[in-house]
Order: structure tokens, then C-alpha cells, then sequence
């Protein structure tokens, strides 16, 4: 993971976002927090060549994480997405909701913040 | 949008916990909540009132939350409530809203009716429903949602209050026609603010 890298983080509780948000600045990392999956999309139309992976919940009002995350891909494919979530992935959902998009990688909330340097210091290039 | 003003209510959750408390048996309410931290503070005032003075039973449904996140909320300020004490004594029915809504085929109404029976048999005053409508937006079923509404009664003639909790983007999601409708099927509209105090 290098220090240049941009990262777009996506979760309805602010409470979960910003703790992440300082955690990677402080890695030197620069970071985009939204609480609306509208507003983080809107924002990934205008700047998708400048992010470099993008970190979203699944379970989120107005849309969830897993039609966030085909958007984000039908809008640039090579963009790594992980989604999160406290609840157990439901893998026929997922398989339902994203027939042909492809996830990077699935975490577990809560996660420290150690392990979620780990997922991301593991993504392919 | 006009929805006749003799049915809306707004104010802070603890304000409308009260109000809530003080409905009718039978009532059908929407609740519109802003975000779930105002959310949680409104169902732990609700449900430590309804249950440790009201002698209900009470279910709830949560879907941006765990059921565990439920059961530690109800165990700190301001409900403070024995959780584990009224799950076993099946006061406190705490269930995923994707299970309670989409986990059988005759969806969520059998159970509600089999829990409204067994309060009258042990003595209680009846039941309260606490659901969260997400679980029918995350599946993109926004009409079987008006659909699941509009049969539902407008007020219940059963020992129950529905309280149908609906986040306040998730109804922006409507289309101006089926707010409506959905509105004026509910006998209340409750929209919670947060509370001053609120972080």
C-alpha cells in the first residue's frame, strides 16, 4: 500500500468512518469519507481516476453496498472495491445483486484498524 | 406534501416515546427516523417504559444494526434494561428485519398474531412491533413494500401497536404518489428530531 494512494470510504455511521479516516491519514494515505452512497458515487463520477480503492458497508439507506459497488465498477473497472459489514455476508445475495462484478476482498465489522491496514496492504495491484 | 396535520407528529425521542406509549392499542404508525443514533434513543426509551412499567411485549426489528447491537444498546444509558433477563422470558423478541420480513413465506403477520396470543395467555397487555422497513428497500422492493402496507390494517384489531420505522433516506426513495399513499394509510406520521443533546 503506498502512500500515494487515495481511498474512498463509504459506511452510514460516521462513528465507523472516522476513526478509519484518521487512522489512514496518519499512514500517510489520502482519504474520503462519505455517510451517503449517493454523495460518495457523485463524488467518484467527478474524481474516479484519483481513487484508488474504495471501502464501503453493505447494509446503508438510500442504497446499498453492493449496487454501490457495481455503479463504482460499470464506472471504472479497475478500481478495487472491499465491502464490510456486521452482519454475515450472505453469499447468494451477493452472488444475486452482483452477477458479474467483482469484489476485491470481504471484511467483518467491527475490525481493528491494524487488520484493516493488513486487508488493504493485501489487495492485488 | 399535504397529509393532513391531525396526523403528523414530530419531536425529540423521548417526546415521541412518550407519545408512542400513550397511542392506542391498535395503533399503525410510520415513523421516519433521521439516523440511528436518534433511532436507538428512541426505542431505548420506548422499550424500557414498555417494558419495565407497561408489562408488554416487545419486538423489534432492527436492519442498519446487529441484533447484537440492539441487545448493548438496551444494556446502557438511557434503557439500561436486563436484556438477557427479558429474551428469556420472551418479553424481548430482538430479530434481524431481513429474517422477520423475508425468513418465511407468510412473512412477519403469523408470528406477530402467534406473540399477540401468547401476551393475552400469560397475562400482558399486549404487543408492540418495532420494524424496520430497510429490509424491503435493500432487496429493491419498494412496491411489495406499499403492497405489504396497504394490507395491513389502519388501525390493528388485535392487543397490538406497529410501529413501521422507516430511515429518512430511505423514503426519499418513493415516488411522490406512493408516499402518499403510504402516508395516508398509516393512522399517524412521526417524524423523530435528534435531540439537542445528541453526539
Amino acid at each position: 500500500l503506498s502512500k500515494s494512494q487515495t481511498i474512498l470510504i463509504v459506511d452510514d455511521e460516521s462513528d465507523i468512518v472516522e476513526p478509519m479516516k484518521l487512522w489512514l491519514q496518519k499512514k500517510g494515505l489520502n482519504i474520503h469519507t462519505f455517510t451517503d452512497p449517493l454523495a460518495a458515487l457523485e463524488y467518484f463520477k467527478n474524481n474516479s481516476n484519483s481513487v484508488d480503492i474504495v471501502l464501503s458497508d453493505i447494509r446503508m439507506p438510500r442504497m446499498n453496498g453492493y449496487e454501490f459497488a457495481r455503479r463504482i465498477k460499470n464506472l471504472r473497472s479497475e478500481v478495487r472495491v472491499i465491502l464490510m459489514s456486521a452482519f454475515e455476508i450472505n453469499h447468494a445475495d451477493m452472488a444475486r445483486m452482483l452477477p458479474d462484478t467483482k469484489i476485491d476482498s470481504l471484511v467483518s465489522k467491527p475490525i481493528s484498524l491494524k487488520s484493516l491496514t493488513k486487508v488493504l496492504d493485501s489487495l492485488p495491484m | 406534501m399535504s397529509i393532513g396535520a391531525q396526523s403528523l407528529l414530530s419531536g425529540c425521542p423521548e417526546e415521541i416515546s412518550s407519545k408512542l406509549r400513550r397511542s392506542d392499542i391498535g395503533s399503525h404508525f410510520l415513523v421516519e427516523y433521521p439516523d440511528l443514533v436518534t433511532l436507538r434513543e428512541l426505542y431505548s426509551y420506548y422499550i424500557k417504559s414498555a417494558l419495565n412499567d407497561g408489562g408488554e411485549i416487545v419486538v423489534v426489528l432492527p436492519f442498519y444494526e446487529t441484533v447484537d447491537t440492539v441487545r448493548r444498546v438496551l444494556s446502557e444509558d438511557p434503557a439500561s434494561i436486563d436484556v438477557r433477563k427479558y429474551e428469556k422470558e420472551q418479553r424481548l423478541l430482538i430479530m434481524d428485519s431481513l429474517k422477520g420480513y423475508f425468513g418465511s413465506v407468510d412473512g412477519l403477520m403469523p408470528f406477530v398474531k402467534q406473540t399477540v396470543d401468547h401476551a393475552k395467555s400469560s397475562g400482558r397487555r399486549g404487543v408492540t412491533v418495532l420494524g424496520d422497513m430497510g429490509s424491503f428497500f435493500y432487496y429493491d422492493k419498494e412496491d411489495d413494500l406499499v403492497g405489504w402496507e396497504m394490507n395491513l390494517p389502519r388501525k390493528f384489531d388485535i392487543d397490538l401497536k406497529g410501529f413501521c420505522l422507516y430511515h429518512a433516506h430511505d423514503v426519499k426513495r418513493f415516488s411522490a404518489e406512493d408516499k402518499q399513499k403510504l402516508f395516508q394509510h398509516h393512522s399517524k406520521v412521526v417524524h423523530i428530531i435528534p435531540s439537542p443533546l445528541a453526539s
